[in-house]
């Protein structure tokens, strides 16, 4: 009976310690009515570049959605899963004024194939100019599906591009002559750095940097741009997040923890040598969509988190890292339903985007102690 | 009245070897090619990923298989036994063929109802596709012969 008090006590003292208290925050609807927004990227306090993946890519500034979309942003396929998806800044942005958009893609002349393609553009007077082709993922693909898209630069001024496993032939995600299931690393002009792990290996594609993903919608840099987090979408069940690093295998679909949508298993298999095994994994699936390491000062008992996403039911996690290792979990937002994106303005807001035809995008502020208004999660 | 009972005892029964199929071949194609990828798959783990994939299909999917071979068979049968009527031509060929066709239709039209997706991993190849409809051939062919049996 000792043991077992002893036993509650610890079990208590352990979850008062990871589960650490949530701050007091507000919402604040910046934008409404955009059809399917799926990222944003604050370009300062007062502009934002927000994607709608159907095919715009839209401003908002000083709080006020632009009714006209950027010009020059190429002819995207809306189907399915896809359309115009991720941007991001180059990390000299302010002298260059580059921005990275990734989208699907119909070949020329075969419509019923595409791919997932990522571009760069100067991005001046609402316009982009000087597009040039960074990535575009090989062979094509028959379902509009399962593209990845997510984008990251990396403090060496690389850029990694997931790219995802194109659903039916999932199995290409464990050889290495292919682009699905990957993730790519690319210089910022698009050309292979000649650090890249699978480099002037026989038939091993050179961009590929890791390989055995499925949807990966989620990448984040930890603090001082040591880790590198990855998350992606598992079958039935199975959502994994996982520290990244060069030339390693991750396994799917040869080892997963999730199963297919016909209920049937895809592996009998969890674990295996030589496959990375995922900080932690969600059974049922919560659709991450998306991931940011929050660091600024606005929430200081936030400051070294992870934020992620999901889709399902909808919300957002914040996972306490500890080590390399999920220490805590909380689930945020729940009313706002469906997130699509989550990142972090300059202020040290939060900056959602709820997924859908009728999606907002929505930022998260500390409470002010002026403000009689609202509660917290009001 | 027992005719009618027989028939269905029949036709569940045809509609089970369908799904056993079918979910033999996804088992066995994943499992074939995780072998294939140096995984440790034994007998005991293939028995018990069959046992759990019978149960998952059924249970744990979006839709349980048997429901939508037996629907799909269902309705291939009623049309054979028309066609009947008017042409002469040996039963057990006629519902062979129409199990077949109606699993290819089903095979085929999976992809189109779900953005292109194949659900059924097993039938993401043209092989697969082609073992499956073999099933429903089979399928048919069974409850061709014993309708025969019973009849005469």
């Amino acid at each position: 009976m000792k043991h077992a008090y002893c036993l509650f006590f610890m079990i208590l003292l352990v979850s008062n310690a990871i589960a650490s208290p949530s701050e007091d925050y507000r919402f604040e609807t910046i934008a409404s009515d955009l059809e399917h927004p799926w990222s944003l990227a604050a370009i300062s306090d007062s502009e934002y570049l927000v994607t709608e993946r159907v095919g715009r890519l839209r401003r908002i500034i000083d709080g006020q959605l632009d009714s006209k979309s950027v010009d020059g942003v190429p002819k995207v396929l809306f189907k399915t899963q896809g359309g115009l998806s991720d941007v991001i800044l180059h990390p000299n942005f302010a002298e260059n004024r580059y921005i990275y958009l990734s989208f699907s893609e119909t070949k020329l002349g075969t419509p019923s194939l595409n791919t997932l393609k990522i571009i760069r553009g100067r991005y001046e007077d609402g316009s982009l100019h000087d597009i040039i082709t960074i990535f575009s993922a090989k062979p094509f693909r028959k379902a509009a599906a399962h593209y990845g898209a997510r984008m990251l630069f990396l403090n060496d001024g690389t850029l990694l591009i997931t790219s995802g496993d194109a659903f039916n032939p999932r199995e290409k995600a464990q050889t290495l002559d292919n682009h699905f299931g990957k993730v790519i690393r690319v210089n910022d002009d698009g050309s292979v750095p000649d650090t890249n792990p699978f480099l002037g290996q026989k038939d091993a594609l050179p961009e590929i940097w890791s390989y055995g993903h499925r949807n990966m919608q989620g990448l984040a840099l930890g603090k001082g741009g040591k880790i590198i987090f990855e998350h992606e979408h598992g079958p039935k069940g199975g959502d994994e997040l996982n520290i990244l690093k060069s030339g390693l295998n991750y396994g799917w679909p040869a080892i997963t923890y999730g199963i297919d949508y016909s209920g049937a298993m895809i592996s009998p298999f969890t674990e295996r040598a030589g496959m990375e095994q995922p900080i932690k994994y969600w059974v049922p699936s919560i659709a991450p969509s998306s991931m940011v390491f929050y660091d600024k000062d606005m929430f200081p008992t936030w400051k070294g988190n992870l934020f992620l996403s999901a889709l399902v039911p909808g919300d957002v996690r914040r996972l306490s890292i500890s080590d390399g290792k999920v220490i805590g979990e909380e689930i945020l937002f729940e009313e706002l339903g469906r997130v699509r994106h989550i990142t972090v303005a300059l202020d040290g807001s939060l900056l959602l985007a709820t997924d859908g035809p009728k999606g907002q995008i929505i930022r998260v502020s500390a409470r002010d102690a002026s403000d009689k208004n609202w509660a917290s999660g009001e | 009245m027992n005719d009618i009972l027989k028939n269905s005892v029949l036709l569940l029964t045809v509609c089970m070897l369908a799904s056993l199929f079918f979910i033999c071949q996804t088992t066995f194609s994943n499992l074939i090619w995780l072998y294939h990828k140096g995984m440790p798959v034994s007998a005991g783990i293939a028995v018990t990923t069959i046992l759990s994939d019978l149960i998952g299909m059924n249970t744990r999917g979006e839709f349980p298989i048997i429901v939508i071979i037996s629907a799909v068979l269902l309705i291939a049968f009623f049309a054979a036994r028309i066609v009947l009527i008017w042409i002469q031509i040996e039963q057990k060929y006629l519902y062979a063929l129409a199990g077949a066709v109606s699993i290819l239709v089903l095979l085929v039209s999976i992809p189109n109802f779900f953005y292109g997706l194949e659900l059924i991993a097993g039938a993401r190849t043209y092989l697969g596709k082609f073992i499956l409809t073999c099933s429903g051939y089979l399928s048919g062919y069974v409850f061709g012969i014993n309708l025969c049996r019973s009849e005469s």
